[in-house]
């Protein structure tokens, strides 16, 4: 998270319209039937984060995670959805078998979440979390929200930081000569409840902050909306291919 | 002429505690003056502070702006009290640093035109011109520093806390921080200072007040207060390095130097009585 929240995103994209239409790319990605539509949204993502530069083998690697969970989580398909056996396993008491439709349906669900995953992550590297705030703002979502979307924006680098130090601080006084899994769980397991009250000061000091400069106003919103490039166009455009292929092949 | 702002008789403690932070405090701060407020850590300074800046309020005595109750005058009174934060990171919440600083005059409903010509002359004035399109939590601690001090001085009050201003901070960073607290006394300002830092508020204060255990136990003149080493030893600080050496080099309590130049000055008075007691 702390890698995706560049400083300036790519400056290039209308921030509302890209998060409009990547919001639109990725609701139906999740809801097609097919591969067609999963694997031309992945392909499209690869290009967006080549266009952005940011690190490719970042992005990859998370989709790659994604998609290695997902495998994981759809194995059960492989069994339940009723098809033509393919290979069957016997495991004493009962035989299970690995049907057509069950690898089918394995395969199309890790298709559209590692798809929608890529995008999303793609366009989130691309604007940076900044882009994201302006891009809410543009939208007139309820200021609150895009407030508590900044907050979170600050606060992750910093209980980051905050988690690092106090991991380092532990570690610098676990004398034993082996770190085993147990100790250093211990140590993990003592920092959850330090996290918890920083939060809680923090978010009393970001309170009082608010009200020092706030001057009982609700806060301001401003944006300015920022021109349409080709950039963007392209974007419409790849949006309307989306939709096209659902129409046509679900 | 009445005080800028008073502390009277204040007492505060926090929710769930059964203990008083601040017990009696009391002091003034006249306009046009620097007041600095010195003491151990977790003696009371930074909620002081709050309750100067009216975001505390004390469940006995009172704190007047203008000889007003500053609690009758909230939200308004705080436009004309700016608070820097110890940690910057507890006071920074916006996207860039421009808007950090934008987001008081923005909340004050001035035009675009004019913030952006606030936010560049602050920002001008503190050196931090080249970070305004930076993330403000991505800065370094001193840069983060600047951007908390810009964002309050961006809307000129007529009070300024500042809340250790110097901690972490360079030597040149303390010096832009000094030649800031100076200008603004020299606008007939006034700005009220909490530090460890003795030699520090041995250069800016016009008056310091001692606290300890909530309680402030000692205040007047800075070179009464500086030079007044029983005092210091009480809340564990020592006395400015300039009082030191005079004192070491056997100077009488009348010229104590609080400044380096001053020192100098000091210890040639001192040089020539000495060659003239000698001659």
């Amino acid at each position: 998270m702390e890698i995706y929240s560049c400083e300036r995103g790519f400056s290039l994209l209308n921030p509302s319209l890209c998060l409009l239409i990547v919001v639109l790319i990725v609701s139906a990605v999740s809801f097609s039937k097919g591969i067609a539509v999963s694997l031309f949204v992945l392909f499209t993502s690869i290009i967006l984060v080549f266009l952005s530069r940011r690190g490719f083998w970042l992005w990859v690697k998370q989709v790659f995670y994604v998609f290695l969970f997902v495998l994981f989580i759809s194995i059960p398909l492989f069994f339940i959805v009723p098809g033509k056996v393919l290979y069957s396993i016997d495991l004493s008491l009962v035989s299970i078998g690995v049907t057509d439709y069950g690898l089918w349906h394995a395969l199309v669900l890790v298709l559209r979440t590692t798809a929608a995953s890529a995008i999303f992550t793609a366009v989130l590297m691309s604007l940076g979390w900044r882009g994201v705030v302006e891009g809410l703002i543009g939208l007139y979502v309820p200021y609150d929200l895009v407030l508590m979307v900044g907050f979170f924006m600050k606060y992750v680098p910093l209980f980051l930081k905050d988690i690092c130090r106090m991991l380092a601080a532990r570690e610098a006084r676990l004398f034993s000569s082996r770190l085993d899994y147990v100790s250093f769980w211990r140590s993990l397991i003592s920092i959850v409840g330090e996290i918890l009250l920083r939060s809680y000061w923090r978010s009393s000091k970001l309170s009082i902050a608010l009200r020092a400069r706030g001057f009982g106003v609700p806060p301001h919103r401003r944006y300015s909306w920022k021109r349409i490039s080709f950039y963007d166009l392209c974007l419409v455009f790849l949006f309307s291919i989306v939709i096209l292929l659902v129409t046509m092949w679900g | 002429m009445d005080a800028l702002l008073s502390v009277r008789d204040a007492w505060f403690r926090y929710p769930g505690v059964d203990f008083d932070v601040i017990r009696g405090a009391r002091l003034d701060v006249d306009r046009g003056e620097v007041v600095a407020i010195i003491g151990p850590n977790g003696c009371g300074k930074t909620t002081l502070l709050f309750l100067m800046a009216g975001l505390f309020k004390p469940h006995k005595g009172d704190v007047l702006l203008d000889s007003k109750s500053i609690y009758d005058q909230l939200p308004e009174a705080r436009r004309r009290i700016g608070l820097v934060f110890q940690d910057p990171d507890d006071q920074l919440f916006n996207s860039t640093v421009y808007d950090e600083i934008a987001f008081a005059l923005r909340q004050l409903s001035f035009s675009e035109r004019e913030i952006d010509a606030r936010v560049k002359e602050v920002t001008k004035l503190l050196g931090i011109s080249d970070l305004l399109d930076r993330s403000p939590y991505r800065l370094s601690f001193g840069e983060k520093r600047m951007v908390t001090v810009a964002s309050v001085i961006v809307y000129k009050p007529d009070l300024l806390l500042l809340d250790e201003p110097t901690a972490n901070l360079s030597s040149r960073a303390v010096e832009r921080i000094e030649r800031l607290i100076k200008d603004w006394r020299e606008k007939g300002k006034s700005v009220v200072v909490t530090s460890h830092n003795v030699d520090f508020i041995a250069r800016i204060a016009d008056r310091v007040f001692v606290m300890n255990m909530g309680k402030i136990i000692g205040g007047g003149d800075v070179r009464a207060v500086l030079g007044d080493e029983d005092l210091l030893k009480r809340v564990d600080l020592r006395a400015p390095f300039p009082v030191r050496v005079y004192r070491t080099l056997g100077g009488s309590d009348s010229h104590i130097p609080l400044t380096l130049d001053e020192l100098k000055c000091s210890l040639d008075r001192l040089f020539k009585n000495t060659e003239r007691n000698e001659d």
